[in-house]
């Protein structure tokens, strides 16, 4: 289950709560595992241990639970369904129930550009802002209307970087970013996590990875092993920030759990 | 000097705080060698030793300081400081400054940001950026550098002067390459670069020398104090340098006879125990030479004085 994952990286933590986080994949690795662990701990793990607190034994919707808006670039949503679904999580079920929202970013790209009139070349230019600007829009108003029934609310994005091959500049994405984040001043007990792709060879990807990485509280990196496959390990997974202690973990992704173990300690 | 710098007593228009990310010390890598973490740049770039250094900085000032919070953890370990202390401003550049949700706000650069709340009676104020990394991409690098020089020389009306300006800046996330870094650094008097708890401090003084010195700084309770570097002892010059008389064809040094004569020689301007009863005023010798035209006239003798 996700439980190991987030507990073995302290991200269970109260001070997680209402701050941001960046999940960082290198290389060949895969991150939206993370993803789905991070919505079982928003969906289940976090309001379980405040209603086990509290001496409740079913929780109470909307006084102790987190509502997630997950926002797919790169995986489409019936990805994470089904990761999350191995996980214990009936995503569908939950947004049945309000919980869960999703946006897709190819929809909302091409929203976006059916509602121009006429484009001009001015227009052409200013696409990126166009689509960063009403993706944020539309955003912030799921994000305030989930607040309002709802303890807290979490912001998932997976794969950022994808908006770069969608016309959108560093800087539009960047200036994308910072609004996200003065999300976190507007929206009390908004919790923010935002993965990309991390390559050196891509300059763009590299400073967008860099920008991510100084504008959160914790970060998340997930890389595969550069020493060659393995059967036992599936990659690295290292944690870091202000008040989280550094570490790294191998995982092994199985069927429907992620194991967490430390380095040279795969059989335990 | 970082202590000079956090009690406000350092002369200096333009402070530039420039973090290097390294990868980790050998401490904190880990039994996977294969893997190589991005570095950590919370730790190890100084941002939390800029942040530590602004709060004392802050304390240390009789100015107004205004700070504009760039990144969020700025904002959220300045906060509780901005209830203590009155003479400290906060801007939260991450909102709303291209009046996304409200477009009457909508904001230039930092000097329109820092008029949105600036007190009538201010005159002068310290000003505070953290980072500049984020307004280069996102207002632009050209935008970022001329206001940054129109703060420093305080050419803009209707505007306080500053008297002091502090930066941080992340040295890997800066527009067009690393290496236009440097145009930054060419406009601060006084540039901190941080490496691994290695401070390099550059000072230039206002006439001309330039003063450098290296710090090592621990980081412990959100407070930084200086220790003494490590291996800055001197070594001895290696002895493979090649002296003159080692290669000359004449003989370079003297002998102690020669050494004795020479001390021995009075030269012309060298006073001697003859005249040292003149000592006491001051008196011109002059001895013409032999092809001088001397002339004996008064040359004001046609003057009827």
């Amino acid at each position: 289950m996700a439980a190991a994952l987030i507990a073995a990286l302290g991200l269970d933590q109260p001070e997680v709560q209402s701050s941001s986080i960046a999940v960082l994949e290198k290389g060949n690795a895969d991150s939206s595992f993370v993803l789905s662990c991070f919505m079982w701990e928003c969906l289940v793990g976090r309001s379980a241990r405040e209603c086990r607190a509290n001496g409740l034994l079913l929780p109470r919707p909307s006084e102790t639970s987190t509502a997630v808006l997950l926002l797919t670039c790169h995986h489409s949503a019936a990805h994470y369904r089904n990761q999350s679904l191995k996980l214990g999580l009936n995503l569908t079920s939950l947004s049945q129930k309000g919980l869960f929202e999703e946006l897709d970013l190819m929809k909302i790209i091409s929203e976006s550009f059916s509602t121009l009139k006429e484009t001009s070349d001015e227009d052409l230019c200013r696409n990126g802002t166009i689509v960063v600007k009403s993706l944020f829009a539309s955003m912030r108003t799921k994000l305030l209307k989930l607040k309002e029934n709802f303890k807290s609310v979490c912001l998932i994005i997976g794969n950022v970087n994808d908006l770069l091959t969608s016309g959108v500049s560093n800087t539009q994405l960047f200036i994308f970013i910072n609004y996200l984040q003065g999300l976190l001043s507007e929206i009390t007990n908004l919790s923010l996590v935002i993965s990309t792709h991390v390559s050196d060879d891509a300059e763009s990807e590299r400073l967008l990875g860099a920008f991510l990485k100084n504008a959160s509280d914790f970060t998340v990196t997930v890389s595969a092993l550069q020493t060659g496959l393995s059967k036992d390990v599936s990659g690295c997974l290292s944690v870091g920030g202000l008040s989280l202690s550094s570490g790294t973990y191998h995982y092994r992704l199985l069927d429907r759990q992620v194991k967490m173990f430390s380095p040279g300690a795969s059989s335990v | 000097m970082l202590e000079v710098i956090r009690d406000a007593k350092l002369q200096s228009p333009f402070i530039l705080f420039v973090g290097h990310t390294t990868d980790p010390p050998a401490s904190r890598t880990f039994v996977c060698d294969s893997f190589h973490p991005l570095p950590d740049s919370t730790d190890l770039n100084g941002s939390s030793l800029f942040i530590s250094l602004v709060k004392s900085y802050i304390k240390s000032s009789e100015l107004d300081t205004h700070v504009l919070c760039w990144e969020r953890k700025t904002l959220r370990q300045l906060k509780p400081l901005q209830i203590q202390m009155s003479n400290l401003f906060l801007h939260d550049c991450l909102s709303d400054f291209h009046g996304w949700i409200n477009p009457d706000e909508t904001q230039t650069g930092f000097l329109s940001t820092i008029r949105k709340i600036l007190p009538g009676n201010s005159r002068e104020i310290n000003v505070v950026i953290d980072s500049l990394s984020n307004p280069f991409f996102t207002i632009g690098f050209g935008v970022c550098l001329k206001e940054l020089q129109q703060m420093i020389n305080s050419t803009t009306e209707n505007s306080p002067k500053i008297q002091q300006l502090l930066c941080f800046v992340h040295g890997d996330m800066v527009p067009c390459g690393t290496s236009s870094i440097g145009h930054v650094k060419h406009l601060a008097t006084t540039v901190v670069d941080l490496n691994n708890q290695t401070a390099r401090i550059t000072h230039r003084k206002p006439g001309g020398h330039v003063e450098r010195k290296e710090e090592q700084f621990v980081l412990s309770n959100g407070q930084f104090h200086i220790q003494a570097l490590a291996g800055t002892v001197k070594s001895s010059v290696p002895s493979n340098t090649t002296l003159p008389q080692d290669v000359a064809s004449f003989r370079v040094s003297l002998s102690d006879k020669e050494k004795e004569d020479r001390n021995k020689l009075v030269l012309p301007y060298m006073r001697t125990g003859d005249n040292s009863q003149e000592e006491g005023g001051g008196k011109v010798f002059y001895q013409p030479d032999a092809v001088d035209d001397w002339d004996d006239e008064d040359p004001d003798d046609d003057l009827d004085i």
